[in-house]
């Protein structure tokens, strides 16, 4: 009896603290969203962006080096953060830490399967994304053999689904390498490329892509052929955009002056991004001005994907149109 | 009430707790699912043989690496005790070693090895050969002289006195040994499959982790860390405790 009573005492206890220290948590985050709704009157607050690695970023790089949002919203506590993929960016947007992030449509359209809560507002390049091999008897998908590793920067990354839709076309079975398939970020990837050792090809982004290609390696398959010219999104929390349409409407402004720039004046760019890449800035130049980099809004190819994606259940539900999936601002085809 | 009562009356609450806290919509579905998403979530990749054949993996991996760990330690250990150099350099590197956790040698491991089973089996095996042969080592040493004399005495010999003496007379360390080697095996191998997880049939059950973070499917991320948990649970509370009951129990060892 007298133990009894001694556990019911800590049982109750333990409830109690677990329910406790649960609603402090979530308390935390209720905050947050107060503050969110402050920023409605005037254009102060702060607005958090999330890019990745790789020459495709560079429009939103210059922006940041130019300050061209801060120009445009003094009051604004304007953050940038980088990360190695659109999953943990993803994640930020889950958990409400970050407000835009640069997303491959491909990952996009699983987040938006899985009801995370954000759309995309346009692009903010286009630039080649390419399988490159450096064995020379190995000219299609179909000379791949069972044991060729092919390394793509994540499982369900844009390369890996890119990957499977041209194998659907070209071999009918969008799973044939999957096998094959290594995880590996770029960087790692590039130098095992290089010494020509454990992976035979990179679905590679610039500027692995254009360091591959010029070692002489030579691409099997690319982004263009499957859903055209590659365009990487840029998608907004739907909780930020609701609350903050003028924030968003500056970055817009600023994303396209800096596209503008780097198409426009790519030497300007150059000098602020080659050290940014690590390149000198003749290659930098190159790079930024190689066939199929293109500074531009414009989204393409995303509802081409979601069908092969809808069809191949790697989501649940169809895509009918861009609205379902980007807000008004977005450009596309 | 019994002990095992109340641990059930914990884990039951623990459960509940979680799924009115996650049913409560405070936090976003994909960062806290609820119990029931996470047993269906099981129970259907358990039942495609997805989570088992992964699983499988990680354990067959496991198994060969620790068969082979531990006949490394005991080669290693029956060494240091045939010479002195053979314990300097067992005591020496072993001390060196230990403070290394598995998982930082990875990156060694898949330079040298390459991608595949064979860097995992290499991290494994770090994580099984030290504590192992330390113990097997202190477990030879610690066996009173008397025993080995008795079983002189009797006739045994050569590999009869290692079998039927020495190994029951060390077993507490070995036992120990082999406790402390699979608990670091098991929490490493799952590690290293996260970091450079192969796809397709070589992957094992860090890779599903990995994977469904990737699919965004939080359910299947704790069904994958669910099973890790049955199987450590299943070895370490039922396999060992077993082994124990019918060896140093029975025959009225301390542990």
């Amino acid at each position: 009896m007298g133990i009894t009573k001694r556990m019911h005492k800590w049982m109750v206890l333990f409830i109690v603290l677990i329910v406790v220290s649960a609603i402090f948590i979530g308390c935390g985050q209720e905050q947050e969203t107060n503050q969110a709704e402050e920023n409605e009157d005037a254009i102060t607050g702060t607005v958090r962006i999330g890019i990745q690695h790789g020459l495709g970023y560079a429009a939103l790089l210059l922006m940041d080096e130019l300050d061209l949002l801060e120009k445009r919203l003094p009051d604004v506590d304007v953050q940038y953060v980088q990360m190695a993929s659109a999953t943990p960016l993803t994640e930020l947007i889950v958990n409400d830490d970050v407000d835009i992030i640069t997303i491959g449509p491909a990952p996009f359209l699983i987040a938006w399967d899985k009801g995370v809560p954000m759309k995309l507002i346009g692009a903010s390049a286009g630039f080649p994304i390419e399988l490159v091999t450096w064995r020379e008897d190995i000219n299609s998908l179909a000379d791949i053999s069972p044991e060729d590793r092919i390394a793509v920067p994540s499982v369900f990354s844009q390369q890996h689904l890119q990957m499977s839709m041209a194998l659907e076309e070209q071999l009918s079975d969008p799973n044939k390498l999957d096998e094959n398939v290594v995880a590996m970020g770029h960087e790692e990837a590039f130098a095992n490329m290089r010494a020509k050792k454990d992976i035979i090809a990179h679905y590679a982004t610039p500027p692995y892509l254009f360091e591959e290609l010029k070692l002489g390696y030579h691409s099997i398959t690319s982004a263009e052929e499957v859903m055209g010219q590659y365009r990487s999104p840029l998608a907004v929390s739907t909780k930020f955009y609701d609350n903050n349409k003028q924030i968003v409407s500056a970055f817009i402004e600023a994303l396209e002056e800096s596209q503008a720039i780097l198409r426009e004046e790519p030497e300007k760019a150059v000098e602020i991004l080659a050290p940014i890449f690590k390149f000198d800035e003749e290659v930098t130049l190159e790079y930024l001005t190689w066939e199929g980099m293109e500074f531009t809004r414009e989204l393409r190819g995303v509802l081409d994907l979601a069908d092969f994606m809808y069809r191949n259940e790697f989501i649940s539900k169809p895509v009918e149109s861009y609205n379902d999936v980007a807000f008004e601002e977005a450009k596309g085809d | 009430m019994k002990s095992l009562a109340r641990k059930f009356i914990i884990v039951i609450t623990i459960l509940v707790v979680w799924e009115i806290v996650a049913r409560s919509n405070i936090y976003p579905e994909m960062l806290f699912p609820p119990v029931s998403a996470i047993m269906k979530a099981f129970i259907t990749t358990s039942l495609s043989g997805e989570l088992t054949s992964k699983a499988g993996t990680s354990l067959s991996v496991l198994g060969i690496s620790m068969v082979v760990g531990i006949s490394i330690a005991i080669i290693l250990s029956v060494i240091a005790m045939l010479s002195k150099w053979g314990y300097e350099f067992l005591d020496t590197v072993t001390t060196i070693l230990a403070p290394l956790p598995s998982i930082a040698i990875l990156p060694i491991a898949i330079l040298w090895f390459g991608i595949g089973w064979q860097p995992i089996m290499f991290v494994v095996l770090h994580a099984v050969v030290w504590p192992m042969s330390l113990n097997t080592f202190s477990g030879f040493r610690s066996i009173p002289k008397v025993y080995t004399e008795v079983g002189e005495n009797m006739g045994l010999r050569g590999i009869k006195l290692v079998t039927r003496i020495q190994i029951p007379a060390a077993f507490p360390y070995l036992l120990t040994g082999l406790k402390i080697a699979w608990a670091y095996a098991w929490r490493t191998i799952v590690a290293a499959e996260m970091v450079f997880g192969v796809a397709g049939s070589s992957s094992g059950l860090g890779f599903f982790i990995y994977k469904e973070r990737y699919a965004l499917n939080t359910p299947a991320v704790f069904a994958g860390m669910l099973m890790v948990m049955i199987i450590g649970l299943l070895v370490e509370e039922i396999g060992f405790k077993y082994i124990e009951k019918k060896t140093i129990k029975k025959w009225g060892m301390s542990v």
